[in-house]
């Protein structure tokens, strides 16, 4: 589904990572781990297209992209895009242009458990349960690719677990994920360690 | 690969302007902050002239725009820098839309929220400065061309300086708000003189038409270099 190679980049005129080769199937989860500043971050943002200069090839199906964009992937990076003076369900609604019925938007909330929060402006909940509203996002907009910056941030070992199963329902629909972390937390999933690609 | 159709870029422009309105209505200080700055530069006038109304009503006008100008100025940072922060701006930038479009939306939902509220409020401060009610709809008129163009030129200050310090953005904005204050400020001028002031409408509203797409383009490369 997609494949890089050789991929690139340069910021600032620093070397931030060079010649990444990697491929991804439907169904199939890429790990990015590595040190603090080994890259983790800039490379998802390469990946979506949020850095310049940056080389090598990305193919999508076969097709040579410049990026992908957000009808092919959900991005998620380190800011949530989570308004602190919006209520929960506000956020879930007025997150993406397409409609949602009341039902599907309580339906994600139900999966992520945050349904009693739903009117609760987000400026009062924790950073894990925020987390969990972003969670919610995935479910209501399911994409082929899920590219996801450190989504284990503030989440206790409940929303680890929660986080687990989201994941691997979303593998049994068809959608593959690229998380950056500091350790694995799924065996079965591929690693890219970035601290061997040090320039 | 983009896949951007007119109805979805639409659909964005709306969403946009849902939500910023929606935000601004719970953050009722960014609302009424500008208005009362806008007052409190108005009262400043008669204080430091002395309340005659001769000498006040010949200046009317001109302290308005002023007031207007240095209002709009405060409300630059709250444009793009609350999306910048919170990780929006980053969604809007992959979603792949016509980054242009999306600006023209935050841009109208700002003057909506900081602007008109001024333009209502010259009113109230035509009353305190004496300014003769014949002009008035001709200082209305010019004013919300005027305050729109403000806004503009605020979001491009906005957009240059995201995340950087709000000063900033205003030294940047003042010298090219000059001519608009030139032009606006000469046509109330002439509507009180009783000579053609709709040649003054004119030029402030051919700025506006070549200022809403060539500035919201400006805005929206500017919010990509900074990405870069």
């Amino acid at each position: 589904m997609l494949e890089v190679s050789n991929l690139g980049c340069n910021l600032s005129e620093i070397n931030i990572f060079q010649d990444i080769n990697f491929h991804l199937n439907s169904e199939e989860n890429i790990e990015v781990i590595g040190e603090n500043g080994s890259g983790k971050t800039t490379l998802l943002k390469a990946i979506v297209g949020l850095v310049p200069e940056v080389d090598g090839e990305i193919r999508w199906h076969g097709e040579l992209i410049q990026s992908l964009f957000y009808p092919q992937c959900f991005y998620q990076g380190h800011l949530l895009a989570v308004k602190n003076n919006l209520t929960v369900l506000e956020n879930l609604r007025l997150f993406m242009p397409e409609k949602r019925d009341i039902f599907s938007l309580k339906q994600a909330l139900e999966r992520v458990e945050m349904l009693d929060y739903i009117n609760r402006f987000c400026s009062d909940l924790s950073a894990g349960q925020v987390r969990r509203v972003a969670m919610a996002r995935w479910i209501l907009n399911i994409k082929p690719l899920y590219i996801i910056d450190e989504p284990l941030t503030a989440l206790d070992d409940p929303s680890i677990l929660l986080f687990s199963k989201i994941v691997e329902d979303l593998n049994n629909m068809g959608s593959s994920f690229i998380v950056t972390g500091h350790r694995p937390f799924n065996t079965e999933n591929k690693i890219i360690n970035l601290s061997q690609y040090e320039a | 690969m983009k896949h951007s159709s007119l109805t979805s870029s639409f659909d964005w422009f709306l969403l946009i302007i849902r939500r910023d309105l929606l935000i601004s209505s719970r953050k009722l200080v960014g609302f009424i902050t500008p208005v009362i700055f806008f007052l409190t530069i108005i009262t400043l006038f008669p204080i430091a002239f002395g309340p005659e109304p001769n000498q006040l009503n010949l200046m009317a006008s001109n302290i308005i725009w002023i007031a207007a100008l240095l209002s709009s100025l405060l409300a630059i940072e709250g444009i793009f820098n609350s999306d910048y922060r919170d990780g929006t701006l980053e969604q809007i930038l992959i979603s792949g839309e016509p980054l242009f479009l999306i600006v023209l939306a935050k841009v109208f939902c700002h003057w909506l929220v900081a602007g008109a509220p001024i333009v209502i409020c010259s009113l109230l401060a035509s009353l305190f400065l004496y300014f003769s009610y014949e002009n008035i709809s001709v200082l209305l008129i010019s004013l919300s061309i005027g305050s729109l163009l403000f806004s503009l030129l605020g979001a491009l200050g906005g957009s240059l300086s995201l995340g950087k310090n709000a000063i900033l953005s205003a030294i940047i904005v003042l010298p090219f708000s000059i001519p608009i204050l030139i032009l606006g400020t000469a046509c109330v001028e002439a509507s009180i003189n009783n000579q053609d002031y709709v040649v003054y409408l004119m030029y402030l509203g051919s700025i506006l038409a070549i200022g809403i797409p060539g500035l919201s383009l400006a805005i929206a490369a500017s919010i990509r270099l900074n990405y870069e």
